[in-house]
């Protein structure tokens, strides 16, 4: 406990951490002002069932030579959300709420993965830099425990953060643009659609969003605790963040074994938004490669931090 | 005398190279023990593996009846060390770095804390960032954090790098009383040999990796014989004279003074010959031999071997 809380400390000590937190409500503030400030005069657009019905008659038209599988069955969603937007006489763009900037807001958490790996990185590696580690790791508590409470600050932090992005534009949302009944969202599962609860679905959202910020904050940790080098540990997994969908897609198009690849199945919103990123993919097969890969990180961080002498 | 540590056979080796080589010494309450050795002889290493940052590859140390391979954290309650330079968080004040580690270790109140800020004298600058103090101020809240939890064991590698004369003044006082008043068992690793000459009980010495000699500092120093300056007139008379009654061994003639080695008692014989041989005497003087010189007699030995 008081190991947590000395992790917890050092990392609110820094003024690194309050401009990461600066920006986080910076992006949300100023996201507010700029959508309150523009125009959405196109949600009173009275024609939007002809418009739904035009595009859907394209996209069947066309629906034959787009090549993949993934793709014809993105614009069978598609097709099938409109008509039944038609059908059920839900227009397509409804007034903008603070549910709608909830949605909008969600890539905010991409930038807080991206903190966070910055802080995982540091968590073990700094020790190292600063010569700390060598009063951490003399005092009586085994080398399990210090690893383990500093892994566990970093999952707090994150969390914090995204509670923090999740609350504060709640409340910005809801000073700008007001709390309305929240439409329904709707979901295409197994070529049909459903509508499900606006509220549930953004937490949802968000939390599995989560997911590939632990996976990435997990590798970062695990970096960090191997090769003891916060630079190398940040460079690598923002590397492997920025890009590591985009090569898997591209593996993904030549190669079945992609689907094996951490970056295929850190994306569990592809379930339930999209399709999955390569074929024959299911919901259990990504959380089980996730868990495997999870685990793996840690026996690797264990291995590295608890076995090794410090020589720093 | 209560044994506080105690290291048997400890052996360390790295990639096959061998860098520690069956290194077995105690050290006992109250007592300041000096271990010496140049650079890259392992004192270090040795000292890593007392506080369990690095792994013993065979051999065992027991700290406090504890080993320290199969119950790290009883062994280590009893240590209190500073391992080369003492590193504190820099962006965090020094009482905040103490109530760090005094987190660590449970059991530290508030008036222990404020004792040995005292202590070190800290009082005025302790909740100034760490960023601010000078080395030797480090080095004191280095002293403070070892000592927070009233270890057996003060274990201090190179503790006066760094420091101005009064400051290593401080350091050696502050653990001599360490020792005495406290009962505590001190260990301080240099190459620095007049520093330990002033600081130290025992003092061991390593080389390549292995125990050379464990002496008594007083013993090292009151040797049986010893050498002897001689300035006297004719001195190439006096030469003669005294190779004539003790022998060629151990007389030596140098410019302008004689070297005579040998016991406190030959002294008076020697006058008397040089006198009967009407032979002015203007000095005869003991040399001093310092640690210093003994340490280098002693590696010396060894090295040629190694």
């Amino acid at each position: 406990m008081g190991l947590a809380v000395n992790e917890w400390i050092k990392i609110f000590k820094r003024k690194a951490t309050y401009i990461m937190v600066g920006i986080v409500v910076l992006i949300v503030l100023a996201a507010a002002i700029i959508i309150s400030t523009s125009d959405y005069e196109q949600a009173s657009n009275q024609n939007w069932k002809k418009d739904l019905s035009e595009q859907n008659r394209q996209m069947e038209e066309g629906i034959e030579s787009v090549p993949g599988e993934q793709n014809k069955e993105m614009i069978k969603k598609e097709i099938a959300i409109n008509s039944y937007r038609i059908e059920h006489n839900m227009p397509p763009t409804e007034d903008y709420s603070v549910w709608s900037f909830l949605s909008d807001m969600s890539f905010v958490i991409d930038i807080i993965a991206l903190f966070t790996i910055i802080v995982a990185a540091g968590m073990i590696a700094s020790e190292f830099s600063w010569g700390t580690i060598k009063l951490l790791l003399i005092r009586p508590i085994s080398r399990v425990k210090i690893l383990l409470s500093k892994y566990v600050v970093v999952i707090l932090f994150s969390f914090m953060m995204l509670s923090l992005l999740f609350f504060l534009s709640f409340v910005v949302g809801a000073a700008f643009f007001g709390i309305s009944d929240p439409s329904p969202y709707l979901a295409y599962v197994d070529g049909e659609v459903v509508e499900k609860n606006q509220v549930i679905h953004l937490v949802a959202y968000y939390l599995l969003s989560s997911v590939g910020l632990l996976m990435f904050t997990t590798m970062a940790f695990m970096i960090s605790a191997a090769f003891r080098n916060s630079s190398l540990a940040i460079g690598i997994s923002i590397f492997l963040l920025l890009s590591g969908s985009t090569v898997t897609a591209l593996l993904a198009a030549k190669f079945d074994w992609a689907k094996f690849l951490l970056f295929a199945n850190v994306d569990l919103n592809q379930y339930f938004e999209t399709v999955p990123m390569v074929e024959g993919m299911t919901l259990t097969f990504s959380v089980i490669m996730l868990l495997v890969y999870f685990v793996i990180f840690h026996v690797i961080s264990f291995l590295a931090f608890v076995k090794r002498d410090i020589t720093a | 005398m209560e044994t506080v540590i105690s290291l048997s056979n400890v052996t360390k080796t790295i990639k096959n190279k061998t860098i520690i080589d069956h290194i077995s010494f105690d050290v006992y309450r109250g007592e300041v023990f000096g271990f010496l050795g140049p650079n890259g002889a392992g004192k270090t290493t040795t000292i890593r593996m007392l506080v369990g940052l690095m792994k013993i590859t065979s051999g065992d140390i027991h700290i406090g009846g504890h080993s320290i391979k199969s119950n790290f954290e009883d062994a280590v309650k009893n240590v209190g060390a500073i391992v080369e330079n003492p590193e504190m968080y820099k962006f965090m004040s020094g009482y905040d770095n103490l109530k760090h580690y005094a987190r660590m270790t449970g059991n530290v109140s508030k008036e222990r804390m404020d004792e040995v800020v005292e202590l070190v004298g800290l009082s005025q600058r302790i909740n100034d960032k760490v960023k601010t103090y000078s080395l030797g101020m480090r080095q004191r809240l280095g002293l403070a954090q070892a000592l927070l939890h009233r270890p057996k064991v003060l274990i201090l590698d190179e503790p006066t790098n760094g420091l101005d004369p009064a400051g290593i003044r401080e350091i050696r006082d502050y653990l001599k009383r360490l020792a005495r008043e406290e009962s505590m068992a001190v260990i301080v690793s240099s190459h620095l040999l007049s520093e330990m000459e002033m600081m130290c009980d025992r003092i061991g010495i390593i080389q390549n990796g292995k125990m050379v000699d464990v002496r008594n500092v007083r013993e090292i120093m009151k040797e049986e014989k010893q050498c002897y300056k001689i300035n006297a007139n004719p001195i190439q008379k006096a030469f003669e004279v005294l190779n004539q009654s003790f022998g060629e061994t151990g007389i030596t003639l140098s410019g302008k003074n004689i070297q005579f080695y040998g016991s406190e008692a030959d002294i008076p014989i020697m006058i008397k010959k040089l006198v009967e041989n009407d032979i002015d005497i203007y000095e005869i003087s003991p040399i001093n031999k310092t640690l210093e010189d003994k340490f280098l007699e002693i590696t010396g030995e060894q090295g040629g071997i190694a």
